[in-house]
């Protein structure tokens, strides 16, 4: 079912008046059409009734069988046109054979009235010149009305055109107010995501113009809303990172004395990968709140793992294998990395045995997965890991990790327009895929 | 190398300042700009190293007031943050260099040493060769048919053979200014980057644009 449009009602309405008075012309056409031309043929019975009267006065004297003959001929002539008389002298009736006797209950009747005449609608009309001889005349309707019937057919027919000549111009009349709503509509499409600016307020329609002066007032207030959230992440950041700075340096200051023993230099060592670990949990945090990626350069996926890899201690760098295809994306190189980086430690985490990453591309999307030998996600859990600080059962007593790692990939692969895929390998083990769109010129 | 670190935080300060001191440099440390700006004219300092978020005032705006007032020495962000925010900012308003906070202290002498060694870039802008437009500051290359897509590492290698305006680059100097370090797998990418940098610039341009000088490092053939 389409949903109501404005266009559509308004025309719609439009139609309904115009129908509706068409249609009460049409029916006022008829009916008084019909009341002229019935009052017409009263007058012209009344006129015929009195002639008639008129003849048999002059000849009241004559014999019976002149009147009869006289009656008769009359009832031969064309201008009687499907009418029915009777002439009463008294209570005889004059015509002969020529006169049917139906009228006999209006012999009295002076002037015309609407009666049924053995089931025949008619106008009956009576006259009467001497006061013994009366003329009553029946004029069926039907006859009548049917005269006018193509009148009345051309009145509607000019009324139907009419409404639809008024229909289409109604149409392009609506069409024509309602293209600044449309105009308006395309303006605010075509505006980019949090991009500042405000739409035009000068429509040519005050109804649009106010629209727009509202939609503009509430940008602003969602411009303000997101400077507040960029303000507040952006002091984040520095209220976060600056005491991680202090802690690194000083770890940093301390282990390159000389004088420490092994015990201190391993502690001091785990201390460090505690202040890294925190760093990137504060890196995810941050590249969580953002809402779009804050560049948009081209980034090989390959090159990308060759360097997320690079960064990670030597052990675990000697776990991973990096089978890599051409596949350059457009995105935010920090935030690609940041998704590849957790990707990685979460399968160095959960797999003690190789971890494989393998980067491809076609022109239709490029990937980097990674593939662990660890004991993959229970298939009812694939959905529920990817929120942040969940993590997985299977084995998470064992390992160490915030839980933001899946939704901080997940939220940078749909910043990116792609998608993050988990499933578990037929062999075992997770294959957690990031997709996303090959790299396009804008 | 005398080096002027300006950052509001104390503790930062002092730790910055023991590394770079245990490094044989000349350190002296300031909170604020105008504390910084006496330093910086008696000193002749020879690196700034700055914090982009400053108490109450910003690290881009001194840099760029310190730039057009003609200061010459490389300056290095200190930025807590997104990294490529910082970048982009950082590079806009006439720094050399950044390095995210939380940073290990090793990469700051890394990134100190390459700095005092390379001198202050000069930071080309925008660099046309034949049809081939390089606009350093968007990241962005373009042909007459289209935009060439170039990564964050490869633009780190044209940039570092754009400031040398024709000259020589050594191998070692661009992996320590693309990589922050050099390594023998640095070393087999930097091989295959600029062979994939040939590839895609080389038709726009209309002529071989890197050359090789065996055994020394690349350099880039300019517009003389």
């Amino acid at each position: 079912m389409s949903l109501p449009s404005i266009e559509r009602a308004v025309v719609r309405a439009y139609l309904a008046s115009i129908g509706g008075v068409s249609l009460a012309i049409v029916v006022v056409s008829a009916v008084m059409t019909t009341w002229v031309v019935v009052k017409r043929d009263d007058a012209e019975t009344q006129a015929l009734a009195l002639t008639l009267g008129a003849e048999l006065f002059d000849h009241r004297s004559d014999p019976r069988e002149t009147l009869d003959a006289l009656v008769q001929h009359e009832l031969g002539e064309q201008h009687w046109f499907q009418r029915e008389i009777e002439v009463w002298q008294g209570e005889n009736r004059i015509g002969g054979a020529a006169v049917t006797g139906r009228l006999s209950g209006w012999a009295h009747q002076r002037g015309c009235t609407l009666a049924n005449v053995a089931g025949t609608p008619s106008r009956v009309c009576g006259a009467s010149v001497d006061p013994g001889t009366a003329v009553v005349i029946a004029s069926p309707i039907r006859p009548l009305i049917a005269a006018q019937i193509p009148i009345l057919a051309a009145i509607a027919l000019a009324a139907l055109l009419a409404t639809a000549a008024f229909g289409v111009a109604a149409r392009g009349v609506v069409r024509r107010s309602l293209r600044p709503l449309k105009e308006f509509e395309e303006s605010v499409a075509s505006r980019p995501a949090l991009a500042g600016g405000h739409v035009s307020s000068d429509w040519g329609a005050i109804e649009i113009d106010q629209l727009a002066c509202t939609f503009n007032a509430l940008l602003t207030r969602i411009d303000a809303a997101v400077a507040r959230e960029q303000r507040f992440v952006s002091n984040a950041a520095h209220e976060l990172r600056t005491p991680l700075t202090r802690l690194r340096g000083q770890i940093d200051l301390v282990r390159s004395e000389g004088s420490l023993n092994a015990e201190s230099r391993r502690r001091l060592s785990l201390a460090a990968r505690s202040c890294e670990e925190l760093s990137r949990s504060v890196d995810a945090l941050l590249a969580l709140a953002h809402d779009q990626a804050a560049s948009t350069e081209a980034v090989d996926l390959g090159d990308l793992a060759l360097d997320v890899v690079g960064g990670l201690d030597d052990d675990d760098a000697g776990r991973i294998r990096v089978v890599a295809a051409p596949a350059l994306v457009r995105g935010d190189p920090t935030l690609l990395a940041l998704a590849t980086r957790n990707l990685v430690d979460n399968a160095l985490k959960y797999s003690s045995r190789t971890v494989e990453v393998r980067v491809s591309g076609d022109s239709a999307h490029c990937s980097l997965a990674v593939l662990d030998e660890g004991p993959g996600i229970p298939d009812a859990e694939l959905m529920s890991v990817r929120g942040p600080f969940v993590r997985g059962q299977q084995g998470a007593d064992a390992v160490r990790g915030s839980g933001l790692g899946l939704a901080l990939v997940e939220h940078v692969s749909t910043l990116h327009e792609g998608s993050l895929s988990l499933e578990n390998a037929s062999q075992g083990g997770l294959r957690a895929t990031m997709i996303l769109p090959p790299w396009r010129p804008t | 190398m005398r080096i002027l670190v300006l950052d509001d935080d104390e503790e930062t300060l002092e730790v910055v300042e023991r590394a770079l001191e245990r490094e044989g440099h000349r350190v002296f440390v300031a909170r604020t700009p105008e504390e910084a700006r006496p330093l910086l004219e008696s000193t002749a300092v020879e690196l700034l190293i700055l914090d982009v978020m400053l108490e109450h005032a910003s690290g881009l705006d001194f840099c760029r007031s310190l730039r057009e007032d003609g200061f010459e020495a490389p300056i290095l962000f200190l930025s807590a943050r997104g990294a490529v925010n910082a970048r982009l900012d950082g590079f806009d308003a006439g720094g050399d260099d950044y390095l995210p906070k939380p940073f290990a202290l090793r990469e700051l002498v890394v990134r100190v040493g390459a700095l005092g060694r390379r001198g202050s870039a000069l930071r080309a802008r925008r660099l046309d060769i034949g049809a081939l437009s390089l606009d350093f500051d968007a990241r962005r290359a373009t042909k007459p048919s289209g935009e060439v897509p170039v990564t964050q590492r490869e633009w780190d290698i044209l940039r570092t053979l754009a400031d040398a305006q024709g000259r020589v680059v050594a191998f070692d100097v661009i992996l320590e200014r693309a990589w922050g370090d050099v390594t023998e797998g640095a070393r087999a990418s930097l091989e295959v980057m600029v062979s994939r940098l040939r590839k895609k610039l080389d038709e726009a341009a209309g002529r071989p644009i890197i050359r090789t000088a065996r055994g020394l490092g690349y350099s880039l053939e300019v517009d003389s």
